[in-house]
């Protein structure tokens, strides 16, 4: 089977001049926006933008995904064995326990708030994070950081 | 109700927080959230499926709001 590699934009490796400059200009780049209001037209394009050529280089990536039904079938949450009763057949893995319950308890979390008003008792992850990055400096890591974990996940 | 909510976020960080470092030092017996997303995109669908959370979570945080369904 052919190696599967991610693409070499995606996977970072360029020129020592053009690494620092993509460096730079994404130090910038995020500085100049998160000087921008939410809710306004300039926070909407300037989101954007990363996010469409994050989508673009993602749809670029060649390399052979796993089937959804053979991606299913990997998850081997129960035996086949039919002599055991059924919660017997059940493979309670706890990293898939664990990180299921978690996830399913921050979506209930965030819709519990939303449903709920004022913000300031019922906060969602928006507001948190608005609270969070008041300062221009911090809002800026936080822009950083979610690109950060976009190039992440386009490598994997 | 005064203070539920934000105490039950600190009590979901937290654990999200645990179960990281206990993937971190489990020596693989035990999955960190990067192996769940790695696990996510093995498949075309789940690989999308994350990017597009991705791209929600920045327009949640840094726009807040503005376009229907977001």
């Amino acid at each position: 089977m052919a190696e599967v590699r991610a693409p070499a934009v995606v996977q970072g490796r360029r020129p020592a001049p053009v690494r620092v400059a993509t460096v730079v200009a994404v130090l910038v780049y995020a500085w100049l926006v998160t000087d921008f209001q939410a809710f306004t037209w300039p926070i909407r394009i300037a989101t954007a933008l990363p996010a469409v050529v994050l989508l673009v280089l993602a749809s670029r990536d060649r390399r052979v995904r796993v089937p959804l039904r053979a991606w299913f079938g990997s998850w081997r949450l129960t035996t086949t064995d039919p002599r055991l009763p059924l919660w017997r057949r059940v493979m309670w893995r706890p990293g898939t326990v664990v990180w299921t319950l978690l996830i399913v308890a921050i979506s209930a979390w965030e819709v519990l708030a939303r449903l709920h008003t004022p913000r300031s008792l019922y906060p969602t992850l928006s507001s948190l994070s608005d609270a969070a990055t008041r300062l221009h400096a911090l809002r800026f890591l936080a822009f950083l950081l979610w690109l950060q974990f976009g190039r992440d996940l386009l490598r994997r | 109700m005064n203070g539920v909510i934000l105490a039950g976020w600190v009590v979901l960080g937290l654990a999200m927080l645990v179960a990281e470092v206990v993937g971190l030092f489990s020596g693989g017996r035990f999955p960190t959230l990067g192996d769940v997303l790695s696990f996510l995109m093995r498949s075309r669908v789940g690989r999308w499926f994350v990017l597009i959370c991705w791209v929600w979570l920045g327009w949640h945080v840094f726009v807040r709001s503005g376009l229907p369904g977001f």
